[in-house]
């Protein structure tokens, strides 16, 4: 995902070019597409009335994804409901592999996929998720430690 | 930093391939929604002569009064432009872009000036064209006597004898439910605020006066995580000393202010 978007950019241009990409981000965020969708169309609808007050657009837009989709997965929590992971590829290896991460804390969950499916290195991910460092650090050595020991 | 050469290797390589597999799943439909856009609002008649400004008492009081104030003096009584003018601080929690600015309300006691002190301005309780929401605190000893009256004063005076003496609030970021966020005003020696809540290394944030006054009292606001059920504030100087230690705690319908910590 391009990281600069001209400030002069209407939303809807906007939404054109990087919505699939936030759908994407939200899907794995949030483990389920149909909250990826809620996601998206609720940060999009939030940032329109003060669009042109954001600076920076995108990192605007895809850190409200990642603030929102934490926010399903409290809402989740506290109805006592959690997501049943679809079985979305066939493949056995990636969708054992899908269904322990959707079962991961919201926080790991996210530093999980902002360093491997974002590629964004752990200090970036502390100052996207406005979080130190070494609890980022944590975070992924306790998702690690718990994927390893459900996938072993 | 940990590295991914500290990473098993092939736990790496699945976890990268599960996700953008999972990923490419996600496809664009020929009936994408379009993008959502709000409702055109004609600016609504003038039914409420007042602007909604909660105002946030010292020491600890955390649930928002709202209080009636005069009509606002500068600039109209809606919102005009986000981010507001003169912005002292700006921070964000949860998606939620927030800014301090100077109080820009017009004071209920004295309608020639201000409110004293400063307002925080969440994004998300306030849209252009929309009416003003915003909290409101300030430095020094409330006088709520006449507060029936939308009139409630601070005299700093006598809390600028005493570098400890702080007012602290909280405020709901967005909504009833929505993330908070924290608030001082503290005496013009402290320059720094460490914030710290259980299960979190300290954040370090700094004061803030407001321009027409650089060596008056100073203002700071920062967000909670969530979940946070107390916060530990220590107020510094600038020689890194530390003035006083607070703490508030977050129960289900209240936030107490317990004694300050020696």
């Amino acid at each position: 995902m391009s990281s600069s978007v001209t400030p002069i950019q209407s939303i809807e241009r906007v939404y054109a070019d990087h919505r699939l990409a936030l759908l994407r981000l939200a899907t794995l965020l949030t483990g389920s597409r149909d909250h990826g969708e809620d996601v998206v169309q609720s940060v999009f609808a939030s940032a329109h009335p003060r669009w042109y007050g954001i600076t920076q657009q995108l990192p605007y837009l895809r850190r409200a994804v990642i603030n929102a989709s934490a926010d399903v997965h409290r809402r989740l929590a506290r109805d006592r409901a959690v997501p049943e992971p679809a079985t979305v590829t066939s493949i056995p290896e990636v969708d054992e592999t899908w269904a322990v991460l959707v079962r991961l804390p919201a926080r790991q969950r996210a530093v999980i996929v902002l360093h491997f499916y974002e590629d964004l290195p752990l200090v970036d991910i502390a100052l996207v998720l406005r979080r130190p460092a070494a609890t980022i650090r944590s975070d992924l050595h306790r998702a690690l430690r718990t994927l390893k020991k459900e996938l072993s | 930093m940990r590295t991914d050469e500290d990473i098993d290797a092939a736990l790496a390589t699945r976890l990268r391939t599960t996700l953008s597999t999972v990923a490419a799943t996600v496809t664009a439909h020929d009936d994408q929604p379009a993008a959502p856009v709000a409702q055109e609002q004609p600016m609504p008649t003038r039914t409420r002569s007042r602007p909604r400004l909660a105002v946030l008492g010292a020491a600890g009081v955390a649930t928002l009064a709202v209080a009636a104030f005069g009509y606002a003096k500068i600039g109209p009584e809606y919102v005009s432009q986000l981010p507001p003018p003169n912005v002292m601080a700006a921070g964000e929690e949860s998606g939620i872009d927030f800014w301090l600015v100077p109080s820009f309300h017009q004071d209920s006691c004295d309608p020639d000036r201000n409110m004293p002190g400063v307002e925080l301005v969440s994004a998300a309780s306030n849209t252009v064209g929309g009416e003003w929401h915003t909290g409101g605190f300030a430095y020094g000893e409330a006088d709520d006597s006449r507060a029936g009256a939308g009139c409630v004063t601070w005299d700093e005076q006598p809390w600028l004898a005493d570098p400890t003496l702080v007012a602290l609030g909280s405020t709901r970021l967005d909504g009833d439910d929505g993330p908070w966020g924290g608030h001082a005003a503290v005496h013009p020696s402290v320059t720094t605020l460490v914030i710290t809540t259980p299960g979190e290394p300290a954040e370090t944030i700094d004061t803030h006066p407001r321009p027409d006054a650089p060596d008056g009292p100073r203002y700071a606001a920062w967000g909670l995580p969530e979940g946070a059920t107390e916060v530990r504030i220590e107020l510094q100087n600038a020689a890194g000393e530390t003035i006083s230690i607070e703490r508030l705690e977050y129960q289900s319908d209240r936030i107490v202010r317990t004694q300050p910590m020696s």
